[in-house]
C-alpha cells in the first residue's frame, strides 16, 4: 500500500461519519449517500490539499456537493422539486402549534424559517460541534465574520421561536366556562 | 459552543442526526465498497491542485478547435471587441434586442402547456469496486391552470450508455433500470403554482439585484444565476421585457462564455453560452442554448470536461440535459397545442 493509499485510508476511516451524518443532516439519504461519494472522491483527487485538520475542508466541499444537487435537480425536475419545496414550505409555515410534539420538532420548526445561510451557520456550531475557527474555514471566511454570522442567526432564530411560542400561546389559552356555557 | 447558551444547547439537543447513528458505517460493506472504488482511480501529479487536472488542456483544446471555426464564421464582429465573456455578451444582448422587440399576448385563461426532455446520469459501483453510469432520459410533460392546478405526466425513461465497458458493467450488475418509473399526477389549486412573472422587475438592474439575492444560497452563486435565469426563460408567460432582461442580466454574469453554434439534444440549432466549474471535483460546464433569431430557450445542460473514472466517456461529453420541445396553452389538461 502506497503512502497516498495509507493517508486517504486514514482520512476516510476517521472521517466518514462526520461526513455521512453531515449530509444526512441537510439532504435526504440518497443525496446524502452522493454527495459523501463525491466529497471523498474529491479528496482523493486533491489529497495533497486536504489540510491537517480535515472536516472544515471536507464540510465545505460536502456543502458544495448539495448546492450542485440541488442546482441540478431545480433544472431537471424543477416542478418536482417546486412542488416538493412548498409541501416543506407549507409545513414549516401551516403547522399548528398544538401539533408540534417534541422540542426537536419545535427547534427544527424555527430553523426552518432561517435562511439557508442562517441554517449553515448555526447548525455547523451546534450539531456538526465545529468552534468559530473551524467553522469558518468551513464557510470560507474569517473567524470575526463568522460570529458575526452566528450572532446575527442566533437572533433570527431566537426570534423565529419567539414567534413559534407566542402561537402556541394563543393555541392554548382555556376557553372561558361561560363560553363553553354559550357553545352548548 | 458555550455550554451557558441555553439557545444553542436546545438546537444542539434538535440534531436530527446523532454520532451514535452514523457509528460504525466507515467500516460497513456499502463504505468499503465506496473505498475501493475511489482508490482504483489513478490520479497524476498535474490534476492536484496548482496544476491542470489531466484531460483540462485536452478538453479546452477540442473546446477551442470546436468553437474557432464557429467563430470566425459567425462571431467575428463581437470577437473582435474582446474575449469570449463580451462575445457573450454581445450575442446575449442581441437575443434581448429580439425579445424585446416580439409581441405579447397574456392569457388569463386554460392550461399553460410544456414539454421537456430531461436526461440525467445514474452512477452505481458494481460487485468489483469499478464505478459504472447509465444515462436516463424520460419526456416530461405539464399543464397548469391559473389557480395553480394541473396535471404532470412523466414518460417511461429510456436508458443509454456513454462507453461500452458502461453497458457492460451495467449488465454484469443485473441490468438495473434506475428513475425509469412513469407517473402521471393531477395536482389541487394551489399545487403547481408559479411565481407570478408579471410581479418581477422589468429594469436590468433591479431584476439583477432580484436574482443576485435569491442566487446567494448557493456556493457558486454566478452558476445558480445562470439556471435561474434558465428557469424563468422557459416560462411562457414571461413578457418580453422580462425576457430582454433576464438575457442582459446574464450578460452581465462574470465568467459566462460563448461557446458558438450548437445543436441541442432535440436535433435543433442554436447558440450556447456557459460557465465552468471543478467545485465538484470534476471540471464541467453549465450551460443554456438558445435560438437567436427567436431568443426562444431551448435548452440546459451540463457538459463533462475531463476524463473521470465513474463514465467511460472521452471528454467533452454531455452529462444531463434538458430541452423544451413543445409549448403553447390549450383549454384542458388533456390537449396539446
Amino acid at each position: 500500500m502506497d503512502d497516498r493509499v495509507r493517508r486517504f485510508e486514514a482520512l476516510f476511516t476517521q472521517s466518514f461519519e462526520s461526513i455521512l451524518a453531515y449530509a444526512l443532516r441537510r439532504a435526504d439519504s440518497e443525496q446524502a449517500e452522493d454527495a459523501v461519494a463525491e466529497t471523498f472522491a474529491t479528496a482523493w483527487r486533491r489529497l495533497d490539499d486536504v489540510p491537517a485538520e480535515p472536516l472544515p475542508w471536507l464540510f465545505a466541499v460536502t456543502r458544495r456537493t448539495l448546492s450542485n444537487q440541488r442546482r441540478s435537480g431545480s433544472r431537471r425536475q424543477a416542478l418536482a422539486s417546486r412542488v416538493t419545496n412548498e409541501l416543506r414550505g407549507s409545513l414549516a409555515e401551516s403547522r399548528d402549534p398544538a401539533d408540534v410534539v417534541s422540542e426537536r420538532e419545535y427547534m427544527q420548526t424555527a430553523l426552518g424559517t432561517l435562511s439557508h445561510r442562517d441554517r449553515e451557520v448555526l447548525m455547523l456550531v451546534a450539531w456538526e460541534g465545529l468552534n468559530s475557527n473551524q467553522a469558518a474555514a468551513a464557510l470560507g471566511c474569517t473567524p470575526q465574520a463568522f460570529m458575526v454570522r452566528l450572532h446575527r442567526a442566533r437572533k433570527r432564530l431566537a426570534t423565529s421561536l419567539e414567534r413559534l411560542e407566542a402561537k402556541e400561546r394563543a393555541a392554548n389559552v382555556p376557553v372561558p366556562e361561560s363560553a363553553e356555557g354559550e357553545a352548548q | 459552543m458555550n455550554p451557558d447558551d441555553e439557545l444553542m444547547q436546545r438546537l444542539a439537543a434538535a440534531n436530527p442526526v446523532t454520532s451514535e447513528q452514523v457509528r460504525g458505517r466507515a467500516a460497513s460493506p456499502a463504505a468499503r465498497k465506496l473505498h475501493r472504488a475511489i482508490v482504483s482511480e489513478e490520479v497524476s501529479p498535474e490534476s492536484q491542485r496548482g496544476g491542470a487536472p489531466k484531460t483540462w488542456s485536452r478538453a479546452i483544446g477540442r473546446i477551442v478547435a470546436a468553437s474557432l471555426i464557429v467563430v470566425l464564421l459567425i462571431l467575428a464582429p463581437y470577437l473582435l471587441e474582446g474575449n469570449s465573456g463580451s462575445a457573450a455578451a454581445h450575442v446575449l444582448d442581441a437575443a434581448a434586442d429580439v425579445a424585446a422587440a416580439q409581441p405579447f399576448t397574456p392569457s388569463a385563461e386554460g392550461y399553460v402547456y410544456a414539454r421537456s426532455i430531461t436526461a440525467a446520469p445514474f452512477t452505481s459501483i458494481g460487485e468489483n469496486g469499478k464505478p459504472w453510469t447509465v444515462i436516463a432520459r424520460s419526456t416530461q410533460e405539464e399543464w397548469v391552470a391559473p389557480d395553480g392546478s394541473g396535471r404532470v405526466r412523466t414518460g417511461l425513461a429510456v436508458l443509454s450508455f456513454v462507453g461500452q465497458s458502461d453497458q457492460a458493467a451495467w449488465e454484469a450488475a443485473g441490468s438495473p433500470k434506475p428513475g425509469t418509473k412513469a407517473s402521471d399526477r393531477s395536482f389541487g389549486i394551489g399545487e403547481l403554482a408559479y411565481e407570478d412573472v408579471a410581479a418581477l422587475p422589468t429594469d436590468v438592474h433591479d431584476l439583477a439585484a432580484l436574482l443576485r439575492g435569491r442566487a446567494q444560497i448557493a456556493d457558486q452563486p454566478d452558476i445558480e444565476m445562470l439556471v435561474i435565469i434558465g428557469n424563468l426563460l422557459r416560462r411562457t408567460d414571461a413578457s418580453p421585457q422580462l425576457r430582454a432582461s433576464l438575457y442582459r442580466v446574464a450578460a452581465a454574469i462574470p465568467g459566462v462564455e460563448l461557446l458558438g453554434r450548437v445543436t441541442d439534444e432535440a436535433g435543433r440549432p442554436g447558440v450556447a453560452v456557459g460557465i465552468v466549474s471543478d467545485s465538484t471535483g470534476w471540471l464541467e460546464r453549465t450551460e443554456l442554448i438558445f435560438d437567436p433569431a427567436t431568443s426562444r430557450l431551448l435548452g440546459e445542460r451540463t457538459e463533462l470536461l475531463e476524463r473521470v473514472n465513474w463514465i467511460d466517456a472521452d471528454p467533452p461529453v454531455v452529462i444531463e440535459y434538458a430541452v423544451y420541445v413543445a409549448a403553447g396553452t390549450v383549454d384542458s389538461p388533456s390537449e396539446r397545442p
